[in-house]
């Protein structure tokens, strides 16, 4: 079974579009959870950027440009069948449901919108990806709790089966404007002012064609899953990383950094992982359905020898989440 | 590889509240499609949809949504049906693929309608959460395997089917339940009067004067099983999922690609992933959603990838009688072509009147038909673009 590397990286975030100016937030005690307007732009050939996009398909569609422009897959017509697209989102489409809804109510039944309501849909910007890019292959949306790390999961499994080649996984997540209430809507639990919002999209591709292509290879997903009905103590937490470690050969010791969202570091996770800096990532860019992918990039540039000096051998990504679900994923050099 | 066998399947449409209810008004046949009740349809080009049958929301427990309603129900019937013993099982080798719903609005209109006279105690169901009737079917029945919502529009149903067979083959589960639940919203159906897609009439899929869609909701769940679990634990009554396809080639959100390739490219990969010909197929369950573009779209894929053979294949689309079933509408049409195909009695397109000429197709008009089909395929087509074809085989066995 191929094995499965990360070629490419799209990073939209609140505090800027490479993974850079989210380490230096780690160092700086930054935090910003709102992306500025306005979305940078993807420079796509002229038909395709003549398309109109809300602003979360804005987002996706800038990160999935940088991802694939930085693996250098050509998606041209013969080679878009071999690439496809998997997005994780928790409020996509909410923003023109919401608006279409208060229409509905407030404005009278009798509306013409026809341009809103496609943007109802939350698989709008993994379709405006395949629409202004060329990916022919599988589209696949996934929305709850780790909705990205399910994208990436569901991306690793495809590329492994033979399914696809190149997969544009990852994540993005709108916060709503504060006039509608779709913050509230959308998890109660969590304060408004604590959402965070950005696209965080990886080329991942299998090793023989990145290898066949002679490009440059990032990162290898060593492993990837999900566990359910994992309880949010740190001793339940601490066997699935033991169980995972174990069952990908990896030694704790080795694993360099964590990146972690919905965990709260505490003593006996840290001496788990005696070497790992933890970084709690949802900290620095706010709470997202997204933040899964944000912590896969970061884990990508932190074994990169081309990104960090102190690029480690591991890099461990986790994140607890609602409906007591815990997703791991293990990066490593790829020297193969 | 692991060949995927369907085991278990659970059905609730507007023509009945299980599998044998459905089924049989489905094949006498009857049209389920009739005048919205659930709310004022006024101010819309249509009245019309295929709701589900009266009584059955009074049934439904009030704490939970109403597509989590429709999801457990017929996720149960799936799991009798199939026989399966989850007490004997390890359950982290069972998993859910289920679809998103667009229904899961109705909740949130109706808490947006009490803010709008003052004040709202949110209840946990008005939450905005597409992915709930995944996590209720896997927390209801003990599943603790791979879980995931699919999101792509009214292609959601198939894509999470075809999702879950790659979850089989693979081998990390050996049960998945997978499916999709949706019911009608009047955001939908204020957004397909935006597009002027209602027909103000019941649908008429590949008639030369269609008028649009006839919206429905229901649930179609199956049970789908690896051969070796499903052969050791002594499964009856087994139909082969023998392939499946899934692409994206889209130019636009919502119009399609008449020239057909864009549509034929999924029942080509399904073809490929059966290994089988194109001759091979008796039977097609069209998406057929009425509308004046994507009939057309779809006849001209079928007629790309079946060619000459494609007036030999007889075909139908089942809008014609419970509606465009939304983000749930390719898992339950892909439970009646299960159905089709086990009793051999295939179910027609009605108020078919006049065949559009530019189609080859061989409708299956006004009654069942009688078939000795081996395989029968099943298209499902989203905004968007994502697309997706099964193909199933009648059990050999």
């Amino acid at each position: 079974m191929s094995k499965v590397v990360i070629t490419g990286l799209g990073i939209v975030s609140p505090v800027g579009c490479d993974a850079n100016s989210i380490e230096d937030c780690f160092a700086l005690q930054k935090r910003q959870f709102s992306v500025s307007d306005p979305i940078p732009k993807a420079p796509l050939p002229s038909e395709a950027g003549r398309i109109r996009l809300g602003r979360l398909s804005k987002m996706a569609v800038y990160a999935a440009w940088s991802a694939i422009a930085e693996s250098g897959f050509n998606l041209e017509e013969e080679s878009g069948n071999e690439a496809g697209v998997a997005l994780g989102s928790g409020t996509g489409g909410l923003r023109a449901s919401t608006e279409l809804v208060r229409k509905l109510f407030n404005d009278g039944l009798d509306f013409s919108a026809p341009a809103l309501f496609p943007d109802t849909v939350k698989n709008a910007p993994a379709s405006q990806v395949a629409i202004t890019m060329n990916t022919q292959g599988i589209n696949l949306t996934f929305s709850g709790p780790h909705s990205a790390m399910q994208a990436i999961n569901e991306s690793v499994l495809l590329i492994k089966s033979g399914k696809q080649t190149v997969m544009l996984a990852g994540g993005c997540e709108d916060i709503m404007p504060s006039e509608c209430t779709a913050t509230a809507i959308v998890n109660q639990e969590i304060e408004p002012n604590q959402n965070g919002e950005g696209a965080y999209v990886l080329c991942l591709e299998s090793e023989k064609s990145a290898r066949k292509r002679d490009t440059q290879v990032l990162a290898e997903v060593r492993t990837s899953t999900i566990y359910y009905g994992v309880n949010h103590i740190p001793s339940d937490i601490i066997r699935h990383i033991k169980a995972t470690l174990h069952e990908a050969a990896i030694p704790a010791d080795e694993v360099g950094k964590v990146f972690c969202y919905g965990i709260n570091p505490q003593p006996e996770l840290l001496s788990l992982l005696n070497n790992g800096a933890w970084k709690p990532v949802d900290e620095i860019l706010g709470i997202s359905e997204a933040l899964g992918a944000a912590c896969m990039v970061l884990g990508a540039n932190a074994v990169n020898v081309r990104f960090s000096k102190q690029a480690c051998k591991y890099a461990l990504i986790i994140g607890y989440s609602k409906q007591e679900s815990l997703a791991i994923a293990v990066l490593t050099q790829n020297k193969s | 590889m692991t060949h995927t066998l369907i085991t278990g399947l659970g059905l609730i449409c507007s023509l009945g509240s299980s599998c044998q209810e459905s089924w049989r008004a489905i094949k006498e046949p009857q049209c389920g499609i009739s005048t919205i009740k659930q709310f004022d349809t006024s101010p819309f080009s249509s009245t019309l949809g295929a709701e589900l049958p009266a009584g059955l929301r009074a049934k439904f427990d009030s704490n939970k949504k109403e597509v989590d309603n429709l999801a457990i129900m017929a996720t149960q019937e799936a799991i009798h049906d199939s026989g399966l013993n989850f007490t004997k099982m390890d359950m982290r080798r069972v998993g859910v693929c289920f679809a998103g719903a667009s229904g899961e609005f109705v909740e949130v209109e109706n808490r947006i309608k009490k803010e709008n006279t003052g004040g709202a105690t949110v209840k946990k169901k008005e939450l905005h959460n597409p992915a709930s009737s995944t996590h209720l079917i896997a927390d209801t029945f003990g599943i603790l395997g791979r879980r995931a919502t699919v999101v792509t529009a009214c292609s959601s149903g198939l894509m999470a089917v075809g999702l879950a067979i790659e979850w089989i083959r693979s081998g990390v589960v050996d049960v998945v339940i997978t499916g999709g639940a949706d019911v009608i919203s009047q955001m939908v159906y204020a957004g397909f009067h935006s597009l002027h897609i209602l027909s103000p009439t019941p649908c008429a899929p590949f008639d030369l004067h269609r008028a649009g869609i006839s919206v429905g909701e229901g649930a179609g769940v199956v049970v789908i099983e690896s051969a070796e679990h499903a052969v050791r634990r002594g499964a009856n009554d087994i139909l082969e999922i023998a392939g499946h396809g899934a692409c994206c080639i889209s130019s636009h959100m919502t119009a399609p690609d008449l020239s057909g390739k864009a549509w034929a490219r999924p029942m080509e990969l399904a073809l490929l992933d059966a290994s089988i010909s194109p001759e091979s197929i008796g039977y097609i369950n069209t998406h057929g959603t009425a509308t004046e573009l994507s009939d057309r779209a779809e006849a001209a894929a079928m007629k790309k990838v079946f060619g000459k053979n494609l007036p030999q294949i007889p075909a139908s689309s089942i809008k014609s009688m419970i509606g465009h079933c939304l983000f749930a509408a390719g898992a339950i049409e892909m439970v009646v072509t299960a159905l089709s195909l086990k009793e051999g009695l295939f179910p027609p397109t009605l108020f078919l009147e006049n065949p559009d000429p530019e189609f080859e197709i061989n409708h299956i008009v006004n009654h069942s038909i009688s078939l000795d089909a081996e395989y029968a395929l099943c298209n499902s087509f989203g905004f968007g673009g994502s697309s997706a074809s099964v193909i199933l085989r009648r059990s050999t066995r």
